[in-house]
């Protein structure tokens, strides 16, 4: 039953002490929050540490959320904090492309596309170009930051302009701006592979 | 109307994502048509969206989200509000020691204690000076004025034999009173300024007493006497006061004090009286004499024999 509730439905069965809700709620977006830090900060070790800070940040301040206007507004938030904090401090770790291990720990490790190919039976990763995605990856790392925050909340999170621009604190044409910015500079990246796709 | 470039141009990422209402976008589909370059821009920047599809979803490692739940609180299941979400506060009212610790951790407890350990110095530093009045002679039947506000010698040395029995009891109960403050206060915490104006109270009640003249009589007949009589009431009050004073004296054979105490009777008029007290006190002195003299005479007997062996020798 739980599963059909809106994310602010459950944020008020979590506080009304239900562990299951924040448990739908982490299910929903925990995935999606990882794709967003990791293709931030690149580092899959991290990312997974910066998502359970989300989480966690989330249920120290759930008293405080019903003056939120919308949960994924308040997550995402947190999330791009965290994330500019990360890359702040380990800026260095920023470029780690999808075929090195998943972190300086595992040097010799499983990659990224490791991981990916593992977890994802059936999918199209198998038959693409890993020389492709790894382009993608290397031409998103391109893209400036501002820009690429916009691209990864609109085109992989699928936010709106409008709750993109809630989140940065920014004018919505401004987002807009931004993300037509980036569609230009991954095109000039990926130009070579323009025919093929 | 077709839109212009410009109006094409802020429309062109809304339309790529399909964030325009229909009319819109079937503005910017017919707009779009004149402006080859700009219909050639959305073709590429379709392409681009398509290529970014393939962007994998990478997923976190497996028991990522049990992890993740066994390090979150769950608020209490019972509170609605959001407000207090962990439930600390004890369902029964805090113990003793509790109250004692909290107590101690408040601010105007050194300042309650401090008072207390004034207070009761000064009531030790009362008793001392009371008790060693008591033993010696009565300082207070001489010089009493500092301590009364009675008007004449008289009243003032009547008035003034009370206190020192009077500042021993109120010290000693002073002392009780601290020792009793200072637990009390250590348990009710701000009820230690109180307790600290009642000790105040009690050190203050002596001197009143001193200052106060003693009830009348004739009050306790029910008959509230006017200004005059009540001060000549009070007169007599005194007197009555220094001769039960003198009786105890003499019964104690203290008669040097007596003697003291007569001849302030007989300042105060009291000359028929102290006739007869004179007499009495002399028979009285005579008798502690005669008890004396066997216990020198035997002194003196014993004496003699000593001097008798030491001739003979």
């Amino acid at each position: 039953m739980e599963h059909t509730l809106s994310d602010e439905q459950l944020m008020e069965r979590f506080l009304e002490g239900h562990a299951s809700a924040f448990e739908v709620l982490v299910n929903r977006y925990s995935q999606r929050i990882f794709n967003f830090i990791l293709r931030h900060i690149g580092d899959a070790s991290v990312a997974e540490d910066l998502v359970q800070d989300v989480f966690l940040r989330v249920v120290k301040n759930a008293a405080g959320f019903r003056a939120q206007a919308k949960f994924t507004t308040w997550l995402y938030t947190i999330a791009r904090n965290l994330s500019i904090d990360a890359l702040r401090k380990a800026r260095h770790r920023r470029h780690v492309p999808l075929d090195r291990p998943l972190s300086s720990e595992d040097e010799g490790g499983a990659t990224l596309l490791d991981r990916i190919a593992d977890n994802a039976p059936g999918s199209d990763v198998k038959t693409r170009d890993r020389r492709f995605v790894a382009a993608l990856e290397a031409a998103l790392r391109e893209v400036p930051d501002d820009q690429r925050e916009v691209f990864l909340m609109r085109e992989i999170e699928g936010l709106k302009f409008r709750e993109i621009a809630d989140i940065l604190g920014v004018p919505e044409n401004t987002v807009k701006s931004r993300m037509r910015y980036a569609l230009e500079a991954l095109r000039g990246h990926l130009a070579a592979f323009a025919e093929t796709v | 109307m077709n839109p212009t470039r410009q109006e094409l141009d802020d429309l062109l990422v809304d339309y790529l994502y399909d964030e325009l209402d229909a009319a819109d976008r079937a503005a910017f589909e017919r707009g779009v048509a004149a402006y080859p370059d700009l219909a050639a821009e959305v073709e590429a920047h379709r392409r681009t969206r398509s290529m970014a599809q393939a962007l994998p979803q990478v997923p976190l490692s497996a028991g990522f989200i049990a992890g993740l739940m066994a390090r979150v609180e769950v608020p209490p299941a019972s509170s609605p509000a959001p407000a207090p979400r962990r439930s600390t506060a004890p369902t029964s009212p805090p113990g003793f020691f509790a109250r004692l610790a909290s107590f101690f951790r408040k601010p105007n407890f050194a300042m309650a204690l401090s008072a207390l350990v004034v207070a009761g110095v000064a009531a030790l530093v009362i008793a001392k000076g009371a008790h060693e009045e008591d033993e010696g002679t009565s300082q207070l039947l001489r010089e009493p004025a500092s301590i009364t506000s009675a008007d004449t010698p008289a009243e003032r040395a009547v008035v003034a034999p009370p206190a020192p029995q009077a500042a021993v009891e109120a010290a000693t109960a002073e002392e009780a009173a601290v020792e009793e403050a200072t637990v009390e206060a250590a348990a009710k915490g701000g009820e230690a300024q109180e307790k600290q104006e009642e000790d105040e109270e009690a050190k203050a009640a002596p001197r009143a007493k001193k200052a106060a003249p003693p009830a009348p009589r004739r009050g306790a007949e029910g008959v509230a006497p006017p200004a005059a009589e009540k001060a000549s009431d009070d007169r007599g009050t005194t007197i009555e006061a220094l001769w039960k004073r003198f009786d105890e004296l003499v019964a104690k054979e203290r008669l040097g004090e007596a003697e003291d105490v007569l001849a302030q009777l007989a300042r105060a008029g009291e000359t028929g009286r102290v006739r007869e007290a004179r007499a009495a006190l002399a028979r009285a002195a005579a008798a502690k004499a005669a008890r004396a003299q066997p216990a020198a005479a035997t002194k003196q007997g014993t004496l003699e024999k000593v001097l008798d062996r030491d001739d003979e020798r």
